[in-house]
């Protein structure tokens, strides 16, 4: 049976440190999706993946158990997408002038047989991504962890240490945010 | 008890992503049943999240920058190994090699892989052969989209004298996700619209009418969606037709609807069996004689 993230820390304190490339196995690529959905962009995104990894680890002593390793794990690697996007903060993460076709955040897979189902595919991804990018940073955290990491509320609410109720509400009003700039909902919809 | 659309709305991203009590749930659907501006909104959250969802990573999920710290690492951030040195990536390389010899083995006995009308079928020449039918179905010429706007315009302005747009309809070439749509979908999706406005046209009353746009307006969204993420538009589809048409079916179509909800976890190929076993309930509520506007 798979030992739990904790026994996993716990061993590696210890000094067995395949228990914490075990832990890097287990963690790396849901890490890596997380924080290419809030950077943005490949590269950096290993980069942050690694250095979130490192930072563990070196701080492994630190860690308390009082939340969950990967909500701990989590934290760290969001700490650090946040300051990597203060550091430019005078380039916003998606612009306009990034649309090129040879720019890397655009290259996104080619599945589709013919060019013209690519195209579509590609079009609305440029959208969503586009739309994501304008969303308030706490409303596009939520949505990529609820979305891309499928975690639980509880889980969300543990990594940015906010009520769940705030997560829900977060979540609710960036769905509708991305609802109406992705055209499936005017503005200001009616009630009955 | 009912629940007033400012206390649906707020729970309606709970419900999508299904994390929101039973009990609750079916207060919500109770709800979602009779209100058209929350299901639209409903609706519209499930479009946003197969949005999200077009927008994948580049390349392979595991990130080849990311290396593995050894024993002299901790404590120096830094030192690190690379990454094929890694148990677990040498494991994934020996998987690599076994694929290559399987498909080296399958282009041996002659593999062949075929697109039709029902999905695509994979067989060889080892014994007899077997055909094995992926979940999605391949994509259809985007010409016959305009002309199944153009025709459902048409019937809808004939008989109920407006048009797509003036009704809230969405059209069909409006839909982000057309390629998901089949030759069968779209025949079928033509053969039950004919349907309901004949039945409509023959001896329905203004609000079993009213029901029926709903109907058409879901239908179409259904039509939108791939398999895993229709269920919910489905079951308004079906429950606003049997409302509309035959209520004798009502109860049996909520419990292919519930099983078609547990299957939700299970593979493609059980959620199409299960959507293919309602939709036939469906069109034979539509074949059976309907009760009276007054009954």
């Amino acid at each position: 049976m798979a030992l739990s993230d904790e026994q996993l820390v716990a061993l590696t304190v210890k000094g067995d440190v395949s228990a914490f490339n075990e832990i890097v196995a287990r963690w790396e690529g849901r890490l890596y999706n997380f924080v290419y959905r809030y950077i943005g962009d490949a590269e950096e995104a290993k980069d942050i993946t690694q250095e979130s990894f490192v930072r563990a680890y070196s701080h492994l002593e630190g860690f308390r158990g009082q939340s969950k390793f990967s909500s701990w794990l989590y934290q760290i690697a969001l700490n650090l997408c946040r300051s990597k996007l203060r550091r430019k903060q005078s380039r916003p993460m998606v612009s306009i002038d990034d649309r090129e076709e040879d720019n890397p955040l655009f290259s996104l897979p080619d599945t589709r047989a013919t060019p013209a189902e690519h195209t579509l595919e590609r079009e609305r991804a440029v959208a969503v991504r586009e739309a994501l990018a304008q969303l308030p940073e706490a409303q596009r955290t939520v949505i990529i962890l609820k979305e891309y990491n499928g975690l639980k509320f509880r889980e969300i609410a543990e990594i940015l240490d906010t009520p769940e109720s705030t997560v829900k509400s977060r979540l609710y009003h960036g769905l509708e945010n991305l609802a109406q700039a992705l055209g499936h909902l005017q503005a200001g919809g009616n009630q009955t | 008890m009912s629940m007033r659309c400012e206390d649906v709305r707020p729970l309606l991203a709970e419900l999508v992503y299904e994390e929101v009590d039973a009990a609750v749930a079916e207060d919500l659907r109770d709800h979602l049943g009779t209100c058209l501006s929350c299901r639209r909104q409903q609706m519209a959250f499930m479009a946003v999240r197969e949005d999200l969802q077009q927008w994948q990573p580049e390349g392979t999920a595991t990130p080849q920058g990311v290396t593995f710290i050894t024993s002299d690492s901790r404590g120096t951030a830094g030192a690190t190994r690379p990454i094929w040195q890694n148990p677990v990536f040498q494991g994934l390389a020996t998987a690599a090699g076994f694929m290559f010899v399987t498909v080296l083995t399958a282009a041996a006995v002659n593999l062949q892989v075929q697109s039709g009308p029902e999905g695509w079928a994979v067989s060889t020449s080892l014994g007899q052969s077997q055909e094995l039918r992926a979940a999605e179905p391949p994509t259809v010429s985007l010409t016959q989209i305009p002309e199944l706007d153009e025709w459902l315009d048409t019937r809808l302005d004939a008989q109920f004298g407006t048009r797509l747009e003036e009704r809230g309809v969405v059209t069909l070439a409006s839909m982000p996700r057309q390629q998901f749509f089949t030759d069968g979908q779209v025949d079928e999706l033509t053969q039950r619209v004919t349907a309901v406005l004949d039945q409509t046209l023959a001896e329905h009353d203004s609000e079993a009418r009213g029901k029926l746009d709903t109907a058409l307006t879901d239908m179409q969204y259904y039509v939108d969606t791939s398999v895993k993420q229709q269920e919910e538009r489905f079951f308004f589809a079906v429950a606003n037709v049997v409302e509309g048409l035959q209520a004798d079916h009502r109860d049996e179509i909520f419990q292919l609807t519930q099983q078609f909800s547990t299957m939700h976890a299970d593979t493609d190929r059980k959620a199409d069996e299960a959507h293919w076993r309602i939709d036939e309930l469906e069109l034979l509520s539509l074949a059976t004689p309907t009760r009276s506007p007054e009954q």
